[in-house]
């Protein structure tokens, strides 16, 4: 239990959907969409926003469909 | 009969076809709609910029409508989107169920005083702590 040193330099990250308890993910919130895209309109892996399974695939969905209708970049260089 | 549900679907026009080909295209899919469904809402965002170029165009016309309708609505809509000139993209998309129409979100403005003080009251609970 106490193998982790307290203070470290690591955070237990919290998926932000579950914060905010939001149940659907909207494809129109770009704004918030845009937060998981890296700098070059890829989403981010969990491993790196720290997002739920379950939120992850929302999210997916959610960026894929605002992409279909030119609200989100495939790609930006 | 058949099973309804809520569908809502957001359509691109062209910019090319000017400000009287975007309105007489909104009146042909508002009429559609409401012929062979029940519209809800109308919701026209606007002119906005695309995240990526479609035919070389850089602009789109944007306008968002909810409606309920039965499941074999949707793919006729989808069939005349594809046909029909000026339409650049749309989206149908089926609501899941229990979901009211979006309002839009309130801005969080409780947050906001909280988060400054925050980091002054963490600092002193952490020295004690060690």
């Amino acid at each position: 239990m106490a193998d982790r040193p307290m203070g470290n330099r690591r955070r237990r990250k919290v998926c932000g959907f579950c914060v905010d308890k939001v149940e659907h993910i909207d494809y129109k919130d770009i704004a918030r969409l845009r937060r998981y895209m890296s700098e070059r309109a890829k989403i981010l892996p969990r491993r790196v926003t720290g997002t739920c399974a379950a939120h992850q695939r929302d999210l997916t969905t959610a960026i894929k469909r605002a992409r279909q209708i030119a609200l989100l970049p495939y790609t930006s260089d | 009969m058949a099973l309804k549900a809520n569908y809502e679907t957001v359509m691109v026009f062209s910019m090319k076809q000017g400000e009287d080909g975007i309105q007489a295209l909104i009146e042909k899919f508002k009429n559609l709609i409401e012929k062979h469904a029940t519209l809800q809402s109308v919701d026209e965002w606007g002119k906005r910029k695309l995240a990526y170029l479609i035919n070389k165009e850089a602009e789109g016309y944007y306008v968002l409508m909810n409606f309920e309708a039965e499941a074999e609505f949707p793919a006729e809509l989808d069939r005349i989107y594809k046909i029909t000139d000026g339409v650049i993209r749309s989206l149908i998309i089926r609501k899941p169920e229990g979901e009211e129409i979006p309002v839009k979100e309130e801005p969080k403005a409780e947050e906001a005083p909280v988060a400054e003080e925050a980091p002054v009251e963490e600092a002193p609970a952490v020295e004690a702590a060690e």
